[in-house]
């Protein structure tokens, strides 16, 4: 039998360079099935092995943590820690990509001009002129309806002391006004 | 030389087969031994399973079960705290032995694994099983090539009990088994044969798969009785860490019991306790306590996801488990405190879409809040439902000394709810001219509403511009607030986050019995332009917090869950506000109680 066989080989080496190559191609397979299977069998068994990660087997290990600008707003990232993935929820804010927060984009309407806007604003409904000039202020940008404003707010001095704001808009008006308790 | 190449090639065959017939074999056998370890992984399961069924069942119910372990499996055991390991050989002995072990946690511990826990509901008294290594023998070395090692089966039977209050699991009587011997011949030639009789063990049976086949006469125990619990059960997560169930003790397993009476399906989530957050798609475990916002922020969401849970409580403080700070950055605070992230779901807009709520509970204050909470609120109100919102009481700060209205949009709130102004109706109060607490402060009124001036630094001063300390600690505390719904509209009245303070607001009307607080974590806004109001505080001019109070207020009806008028507040709140201070006003206004109490 083996006679036969090597007397075919001795005739046509090519049926022999077949053989080997298909005996090594059956190998491969075999080998190849084997980690196939094995880590297959290993990737859903409720346990995170060592071998496993997140990326090659989340469903036991967990999914990986969020990563800032993948275009995937993630359980964990928001509009403060990556608005480059998660949107802005406040109407009017943009995105400031080199700290991943959501700010208010800032309006040409000076510190000075916002607060005498006010101050105006407030006088003009019934506060004493004396009062309000006596006041100190601070301003900081901000938005309303979606619209780019600047808050203008008394300087509180005591606690417990009632102090009025308002979101002043780039065109000089104050658009809404409150105070804080 | 031609003989020499036929040795060659002979040789190279015998090489070439053994080879191929190793890797074979060696697949097999994987493959066998994985199927076998998942098998047993999910009779463990089946196993915890059980037992969180009996929890809620009625003392002397029964259940019986046959777990298949495979031999890598080195024991399951019970224990109060997860990943309480054993040694292998210490494991064995127990097992061997007959030992019991107790505690609310089932574990598994296998071969090269990281063990594995899950917590049960109730605690459990189970016996030491897994896999006991042989001696060598020949069936042990073909069962060993096979992969199929031996399998291990346990009978167990599951009784509940009062007391101890748990369930108690025992190594029943072996069913009288039958064991059918089937000669196999072995792929290497080597026929092996297990003696047949009928046999009738007192400890593991072992069975050789393929090789015998084994047919079991189960022993039928008294019938199990069904509990039905009412109405269809909706998944309620119990959102902590393992300090906070140590110190809340028994009460919590009366609170799981009180839930799930009220139709509801409790569901314990420790962060800080692998096997708890398994599944819900963090990707970890929470290492330290308290538990940072931004991991919460990470884990909550899969949790509520994974269980489609209907509410969520968060059981402990800041000091536990942090609130999301929240930097809205403008001209009155840096920052502000929420919850609100945890439960959003769906848009990653920071809006809830799930009912969340938290009942705190500081490392400094002296009593054990969350307990009190669950005993004088939760449990009662879980069996009766907590009743309309009559009778209310409501104390406003006026505008001015000189003005006899309080801040409109409190007006507008009081107008609407409680039918007039607060100077002309009976169950409100304006400060000044009541220096001091007013009449009414001590009734037990259901429905509380409070708009003074806060203090970030006493969380208990409310005040006014015209008489300092109007409302301070002890009134707080001499007030009786059983059963009350609370709408703090002061500025940080709803804030718990400075572990340095050992009281708050929140802390003290919780650990008196009162069923929710609502209030703000930073400065809140208003309107005070002195004039009555005649229309809901609603509307785009209205985007502070008596908004949201007055939709909550109008969700409190017959058949709807507190948290969820809350949550349907707040969305409504935030479709009407879009601006910075609304985004600030709809944030900061926590839900303080279990947001699953019916109306």
């Amino acid at each position: 039998m083996i006679n036969q066989y090597q007397q075919n080989f001795e005739k046509d080496p090519k049926k022999l360079i077949i053989f080997v190559l298909l005996g090594i191609l059956i190998v491969a397979v075999i080998v190849l099935l084997f980690f196939l299977l094995s880590s297959k069998k290993a990737c859903g068994n409720g346990i995170c092995d060592e071998k496993e990660t997140c990326s090659s087997c989340p469903e036991d290990c967990g999914s990986c943590p969020p990563v800032c600008g993948n275009n995937k707003c993630e359980y964990g990232e928001d509009e403060w820690t990556c608005c480059d993935d998660c949107k802005c929820n406040i109407k009017g804010m943009i995105c400031n990509t080199s700290t991943h927060s959501c700010i208010a984009p800032s309006i040409q309407l000076s510190d000075q001009e916002a607060i005498s806007v006010f101050k105006e604003y407030l006088i003009d409904n019934g506060a004493d002129s004396t009062t309000v000039n006596s006041k100190e202020y601070e301003t900081k940008a901000s938005v309303y309806d979606g619209e780019p404003t600047k808050t203008v707010c008394e300087k509180r001095i005591s606690v417990g002391q009632t102090i009025s704001c308002g979101e002043i808009a780039q065109n000089k008006t104050v658009v809404y006004s409150y105070s804080v308790r | 030389m031609k003989g020499v190449t036929e040795w060659i090639w002979l040789i190279a065959g015998i090489v070439a087969a053994v080879i191929i017939f190793t890797m074979a074999m060696v697949l097999y056998q994987n493959t066998v031994r994985a199927s076998i370890e998942k098998k047993s992984i999910e009779d463990f399961s089946k196993t915890a399973k059980i037992i969180n069924n009996m929890c809620w069942e009625f003392e002397g119910n029964t259940r019986e079960y046959t777990l298949e372990l495979g031999e890598t499996i080195q024991g399951i055991y019970a224990a109060n705290m997860p990943h309480d390991k054993y040694e292998a050989a210490q494991l064995t002995n127990n097992i061997i032995t007959g030992q019991q072990s107790s505690g609310n946690n089932l574990c598994l511990q296998m071969q090269n694994k990281k063990e594995q826990c899950e917590q049960l509901d109730c605690n459990v008294n189970f016996p030491f099983i897994g896999a006991v290594p042989e001696e060598f023998s020949l069936s042990v070395l073909i069962n060993q090539l096979t992969g199929r090692g031996k399998i291990f089966d346990y009978y167990l039977q599951f009784v509940r009990t009062i007391n101890p209050p748990g369930v108690l699991v025992s190594l029943g009587p072996i069913p009288t088994t039958t064991i059918v011997t089937i000669p196999t011949t072995s792929t290497i030639g080597t026929s092996t044969t297990v003696p047949g009789s009928t046999t009738t063990l007192s400890g593991p049976t072992t069975t050789i798969p393929g090789t015998t086949t084994t047919i079991a006469t189960t022993t039928t125990l008294p019938g199990p009785t069904t509990t039905t619990l009412p109405g269809p059960s909706q998944a309620i997560l119990l959102i902590t860490v393992n300090d906070v169930v140590s110190r809340v003790g028994a009460s919590l397993d009366q609170y799981k019991q009180a839930l799930s009476g009220d139709g509801l399906t409790p569901i314990l989530i420790r962060l800080d306790v692998d096997s708890d957050v398994k599944g819900c798609d963090a990707g970890f475990v929470a290492s330290s306590v308290p538990v940072s916002s931004s991991n919460a922020q990470r884990m909550i969401p899969g949790c509520i996801t994974k269980y489609n849970a209907k509410y969520v409580v968060i059981l402990g403080g800041h000091s536990y488990i942090a609130q999301k700070e929240v930097p809205v950055n403008d001209v009155i605070d840096e920052f502000i405190y929420s919850d609100d992230w945890y439960a959003d779901t769906v848009g990653n807009d920071g809006i809830p879409d799930v009912p969340i709520g938290r009942i705190p509970d500081g490392i400094n204050h002296g009593d054990n809040v969350i307990s009190d909470y669950i005993q004088k609120a939760a449990i009662p109100l879980h069996s009766s439902g907590w009743g309309a919102i009559d009778p209310k009481y409501g104390y406003v700060m006026r505008s001015s000394d000189s003005d006899s209205y309080s801040w409109e949009d409190s007006e507008c709130f009081i107008y609407s709810v409680f039918g007039s102004s607060c100077g002309s109706s009976p169950d409100c109060k304006l400060s000044p001219p009541n220096i001091g607490v007013p009449p009414g402060w001590n009734t037990n009124s259901k429905f509380f509403y409070l708009d003074m001036h806060g203090d970030a630094d006493g969380y208990q001063q409310f005040m006014n511009d015209h008489a300092q300390n109007t409302v301070g600690a002890s009134d707080t505390n001499s007030r009786n607030w059983d059963k009350t719904s609370a709408l703090i509209y002061p500025c940080y009245g709803g804030r718990i986050n400075n572990v340095d303070l050992a009281d708050s607001f929140v802390l003290n009307v919780l650990d008196k019995g009162a069923v929710l607080i609502i209030g703000g974590t930073g400065n809140q806004l208003g309107i005070q332009s002195g004039k009555y109001c005649d229309h809901p505080p609603e509307g785009s001019n209205y985007c502070f917090a008596s908004n949201i109070f007055y939709k909550f207020a109008k969700g409190l009806t017959p058949g709807n869950r507190i948290g969820e008028a809350f949550r349907a507040s707040k969305q409504g709140f935030f479709s009407e506000c879009s601006g910075s201070s609304g985004y600030k006003q709809g944030h900061q206004n926590v839900f303080y109680g279990d947001p699953s109490i019916g109306v």
